[in-house]
């Protein structure tokens, strides 16, 4: 049994790092790639998490522009439509309670990917990486052989995860330089394992506003 | 960004840290876990638990959830619960059980075990001088056999209430078949259902003899199918749940069904199922002394009235009773439930 949980565990390891190396790699070859117009290098953003919609919970973003090309056109009636397309790297630290059940706190990294139109809608997606931790949010009891009953703090576990995120929103500062705020509805799948046996899905959703903190 | 960090540690230690609660009262409402060989199971005490009596509820599946009965069969567990306490748990890989562990796991010995470590629990927790009864429905019903049959684990109990519960996988799928064959042509005769019946009659007639699980599976579902055609024979007290209870229950409520969903593909590709029918019960079934209830339905093709008699031949038991309701399938939390609820409440009274 311990050589099956252990080979699991490699498996797990070797997985991570694989993605940890790849997210790196993608991540310096976009970064010498140039820029075609000015994008906010950094934002910082704030949300509400639900876990189902309603599971309430926070999350705290932190976006870092790595590339963009802008792929405004002019119709032929000489009507301007600006279109931008943005590659972005996205760290997460949030968490969510799910009343007699567990409280997650959750980090994630992930690649997003934008396609902004006229005055700053964009709608973008991305794969994800993380770790989440449940910790289960009622006492927990361990029952020794003898029948000892005892009572464990901080029973829970941890899990890795990955997921895939899509945002919907608005950036005022395409359109209002000075205006440096936005916001997003996004929605998140995520993968969370070891649960059981195996695999556990959940969806989570999120609303909330967003800080350019500088541009190019 | 220092702040955020406080708030997030706080939160943690906020939730992880709730008081620790376990109440004798008319109207009880405790909720805690227990951690066993990496399972961490939801445990639900409501109800009556000054009354001294505590029914512990098995759920079925393999892969059901107890804490999913409690919130959706309120009509059937509500009347039980203002006489007596209720403790409805979540198994191992099933409801809202949360934890990892290998699948080797996935035994009955080790369901087995997980109950002992609870009736240990309940016991420390409400006193040692409180009565227990096991309620075991479906699954719950094999698993309340196995458990019981090792006599150690009668001492704790008073009573052991079996529904529609299952001692021998092969030989309930061969016994539905045979239920199947004979309703089936007995409606298609009435002229009732007649595609229906003949499909389900194929599917029987192309196994004629029940080897392994996949034989079992296919069975099991025409079992199923096969009920919901006899729907004009039973009587369903108790209808779905109004959409307020249903939102409730998907966002405001412990259960999850993501979680559920999960734990049944689990139990699905596992090779549980192949462990419980190569583990049929009939030679443990007459270390069972303590009084015991049996309660079956006539038109139940799952675990047909055949495999509820042989059950009750076998008991050791000298005070035992046998009830077949008439109108009813293997649903019994939602059919002819005010009968069932009068005969769990005499037998727990009278013992």
């Amino acid at each position: 049994m311990y050589e099956i949980v252990f080979l699991k565990l490699r498996l797990i390891k070797m997985k991570i790092r694989f993605l940890i190396a790849f997210a790196f790699c993608f991540s310096c070859y976009l970064s010498i790639a140039q820029d075609t117009i000015s994008f906010p290098k950094h934002q910082v953003g704030a949300a509400y998490l639900g876990s189902s919609f309603t599971r309430p919970g926070a999350v705290f973003s932190h976006q870092y522009h790595l590339w963009g090309v802008d792929k405004t056109k002019e119709t032929k009636k000489g009507k301007i439509k600006p279109r931008f397309w943005e590659l972005s790297l996205i760290n997460r630290a949030g968490f969510y309670n799910h009343k007699q059940n567990h409280f997650a706190a959750l980090l994630s990294t992930g690649a997003q990917f934008s396609f902004v139109r006229k005055k700053g809608r964009f709608a973008s997606f991305g794969p994800q990486i993380g770790y989440l931790h449940r910790f289960l949010n009622e006492d927990t009891y361990v029952v020794g052989e003898n029948g000892a009953v005892e009572r464990k703090r901080f029973a829970g576990n941890a899990q890795f995860t990955i997921g895939l995120q899509t945002r919907f929103g608005k950036d005022f500062s395409y359109n209002n330089p000075d205006n440096s705020f936005g916001w997003y509805l996004g929605s998140n799948l995520l993968w969370a394992m070891p649960f059981g046996t195996g695999v556990v899905n959940s969806s989570l959703i999120e609303l909330g506003v967003f800080y350019s903190l500088s541009k190019k | 960004m220092k702040n955020i960090l406080i708030y997030c540690v706080l939160a943690v230690l906020f939730f992880s840290c709730n008081k620790e609660e376990f109440t004798l009262s008319t109207n009880a409402e405790d909720f805690f876990f227990l951690e066993h060989e990496g399972a961490k199971m939801p445990v639900q005490v409501e109800g009556n638990t000054a009354s001294g009596k505590l029914i512990i509820v098995l759920h079925g599946g393999p892969g059901g959830s107890g804490i999913l009965l409690n919130e959706a069969f309120t009509s059937f567990f509500n009347p039980l619960e203002k006489e007596y306490g209720l403790v409805y748990y979540d198994q191992r890989e099933a409801g809202i059980a949360q934890g990892s562990f290998d699948e080797s796991t996935l035994n009955p010995d080790q369901f087995v075990e997980d109950l002992e470590r609870l009736t240990a629990l309940i016991k420390d927790k409400y006193g040692a001088e409180t009565e227990l009864f096991l309620l075991g429905i479906s699954w719950g019903g094999y698993l309340g056999n196995a458990f019981l049959a090792k006599e150690e684990n009668q001492a704790n109990y008073k009573g052991w209430i079996n529904m529609v519960g299952a001692h021998d996988f092969l030989q309930i799928a061969e016994l539905g078949r045979e239920r199947m064959l004979f309703y089936g042509n007995q409606q298609i005769a009435f002229g009732k259902n007649v595609e229906e019946w003949q499909a389900i009659i194929d599917v029987c007639n192309e196994m004629p003899d029940i080897e392994n699980k996949d034989d079992f599976i296919k069975i099991n579902s025409q079992a199923y199918q096969a009920m919901g055609l006899m729907s004009d024979s039973i009587n369903t007290e108790i209808s779905s749940l109004p959409i307020s209870e249903q939102l409730g229950l998907a966002f405001t409520s412990p259960y999850d069904a993501n979680a559920q969903v999960s734990h049944q593909i689990n139990i699905r590709e596992s090779e549980f199922l192949d462990r419980i029918i190569a583990e049929p019960l009939q030679a443990r079934l007459p270390n069972i002394k303590l009084p015991v209830l049996v309660v079956g339905g006539n038109y139940d093709f799952v675990v047909p009235e055949g495999a509820l008699q042989e059950q009750f031949d076998l008991y050791g038991s000298e005070d035992k009773s046998l009830v077949i309701l008439p109108r009813s399938s293997h649903q019994v939390l939602a059919e002819e439930v005010t009968e069932t609820v009068r005969n769990i409440s005499d037998f727990v009274d009278a013992h």
